[in-house]
């Protein structure tokens, strides 16, 4: 079983930092939407 | 669809899968029954996508019955040859509930299936397409002819195991379109119980990884029917199988390498976009074991040489495809118009009670993971979460302050949708351990009871989603038997390409393909015109016909011919001149 500083537990920590900033990266990408000029954007399917 | 049609299309699905079913018990024998019939399974019907596509490109639609008494043969003859080499392994309480669980899921998609004749979305209006050119031409579609004058980007794997099915049951093309559903997922649902065994090796988290992929996210994994993603169900059962057989070690490694080949093979032939995932999530596998462990890795050891052997065939598979990404610039896929899909719409469309869980079982995961098959799951959650993100917000606001813009690349919001698979096997963790926790304290009616709300919270959410067809059949079919060959359709119904065969003026076409060509604008711009369809009848000598769902002044150039209880159908005849 790897212990604390196994390169296993590392590599988990790392991941985790990865998601961490992947998450506050999405929110403030969707607070951002929340701005009326983003709002007003037309959209088209073609 | 009618019962009896899903009865001969799983017939069908059995005759085609069989010799696959038949590899997989002769070179899996330490998985359990569970995981060796839904792997066998994939495996039969990714053998006849793969190897088939190629043989139905190279000699036509009917030479695939060749290939396919040769699997026979060759599952046949490994059976033979590895005859008591199967041990007993797994639980029987795990097998049985995991049984239990797949019937469910088959019915719960099957019953939304008997309410409609055609699939539900609009999807499926392109893909049957596909699948009636390859069934009507005897090979793979080469254009989208008679609709559009364009060439043919998706990769046709998924089509042609449809028209072999047809061929094979005897049902209509949309029936076995429909009845893959509920086969592919109970197959995805066992599977998500044989790689949660990989990764955790004990059985509550196997069972409660199946349970909340079919019946939690994304209402309870209903979505692709009401959109009509075949191909991504298809897809990511493929990656489930490849999957759970990369995270296998010990003896048979090399059977092993030729058995995620053969599925990697398939599922380049059968879906791009999951074939980007799969390749995604394998390629941060390689990079994470590189740096890791220095490729010490046995996953990595399998991966390299299977992703390998799969190239030429998958490179030419795909020689259409590879032509989407290197083309005009016609396609959507770097210029997608969606919806940006902030976080609290991904929960909303993930399923609140789904994603709380997913979020507080992916925080356990990375506090608890000490080997390699768990860290592989965490990789595989991140790499599908960090390309939602780049996607869906770096990519779509770096093209708004480059092109004043807002528009997206490869469809974002599929990765959300894909994400199920990774979340629910961390979520059968998360809800083995708490009710474990709970039991240890004696109170597990309180796990019972959150289960329930998180079901019925889910269920809550389903309410109102549900969609019809709402296709009026018995028009489509008119316009199919009483207009001429070359008829155009203006403002046609999306179901009106594959039901009455006559070119439309609004063809749907995935995103892969040249749905920007200016020969399409100038259809959906010029001719819902008067002006437009009256200069374009003068010049092609063309019959044009027209829907409404309410009647119209004839004086504007179109004359009634045919009236459903729903539609009003109109010829042009021409603007009248002004006495």
């Amino acid at each position: 079983m790897p212990g604390p500083e196994s390169p296993e537990r590392r590599n988990a920590s790392a991941l985790s930092i990865v998601l961490a900033a992947a998450l506050v990266i999405a929110l403030l990408g969707s607070l951002g939407f929340l701005h009326p000029t983003l709002q007003a954007l037309p959209y088209s399917w073609f | 669809m009618q019962l009896h049609e899903m009865a001969a299309v799983t017939a069908g699905v059995l005759a085609l899968a069989a010799p696959g079913l038949l590899l997989a018990r002769a070179w899996l024998p330490d998985h359990p029954p569970s995981v060796r019939l839904s792997l066998g399974l994939t495996l039969g019907l990714g053998l006849m996508i793969g190897p088939g596509t190629l043989v139905i490109d190279a000699l036509g639609l009917t030479s695939a019955r060749w290939l396919l008494a040769g699997l026979y043969v060759a599952g046949i003859a490994a059976v033979i040859i590895a005859r008591g080499s199967a041990v007993s392994v797994g639980s029987r309480r795990l097998e049985l509930s995991l049984a239990a669980l797949a019937a469910l899921v088959f019915v719960s998609r099957l019953v939304p299936a008997l309410y409609s004749t055609l699939p539900i979305g609009t999807d499926p209006t392109f893909h049957l397409v596909l699948v009636k050119k390859i069934l009507l031409e005897g090979g793979l579609a080469r254009d989208w002819l008679p609709f559009e004058a364009l060439g043919v980007h998706y990769t046709q794997g998924t089509h042609a195991l449809a028209a072999m099915l047809t061929l094979a049951s005897g049902a209509s093309p949309h029936a076995v379109f429909q009845g893959l559903f509920p086969i592919l997922a109970a197959a995805s649902t066992l599977l998500v119980g044989g790689v949660s065994r990989q990764v955790f090796g004990d059985d509550r988290s196997a069972f409660w990884a199946a349970a909340v992929y079919g019946l939690l996210p994304i209402w309870g994994s209903l979505d692709y029917y009401r959109w009509g993603g075949l191909p991504t169900v298809l897809g990511m059962t493929l990656m489930l199988g490849i999957v759970c057989l990369l995270l296998t070690s010990g003896p048979g490694r090399r059977l092993r390498v030729l058995l995620i080949a053969a599925l990697l093979v398939a599922l380049t032939g059968s879906h791009n976009h999951s074939t980007l995932i799969t390749l995604l999530v394998i390629g941060a596998w390689i990079a994470n074991a590189a740096v890791v462990w220095r490729g010490d890795d046995e996953a990595l050891r399998q991966a390299v040489p299977a992703l390998l052997l799969s190239l030429p065939p998958a490179l030419l598979l795909n020689r259409g495809s590879l032509s989407a990404v290197s083309g005009d610039g016609h396609t959507s896929l770097f210029r997608f118009y969606e919806h940006l899909l902030p976080l609290w719409d991904v929960a909303a469309y993930m399923g609140y009670a789904f994603t709380a869980l997913a979020a507080a079982s992916t925080w356990a995961l990375a506090r608890a993971a000490r080997t390699r098959a768990q860290l592989f799951l965490l990789v595989w959650i991140s790499a599908l979460f960090v390309t939602f993100v780049a996607l869906e917000y770096l990519y779509r606001y770096g093209a708004l302050a480059l092109t004043g813009e807002f528009y997206t690349a490869l469809t974002p919001s599929r990765f959300v949708t894909v994400m199920a698979y990774p979340l629910a096997i961390a979520c059968g963790f998360g809800v083995a351990n708490a009710l474990a926790w709970l039991e240890a304290r004696r109170s597990l009616p309180w796990g019972a009871l959150a289960l329930t709300l998180a079901v019925a919270l889910g269920a809550h959410q389903l309410r109102g989603q549900c969609v019809s067809a709402d296709v009026d059949l018995e028009a489509l079919v008119w316009l199919g038997e009483n207009t001429p060959e070359d008829a155009l359709i203006v403002g046609n119904h999306p179901w009106s390409s594959y039901v009455s065969w006559r070119e439309g003026t609004h063809t749907k076409l995935p995103s892969s393909e040249d749905r920007n060509h200016p020969s399409i604008a100038f259809k959906q711009e010029r001719l819902v015109q008067l002006g437009g369809i009256a200069e374009w009848t003068a010049n092609t000598g063309r019959p044009v016909f027209l829907g409404q769902p309410a009647p119209m002044d004839e004086g504007q150039g179109f004359t009634l011919v045919h009236k459903t209880e729903q539609t009003y159908l109109y010829a042009w005849t021409g603007i009248p001149r002004a006495p």
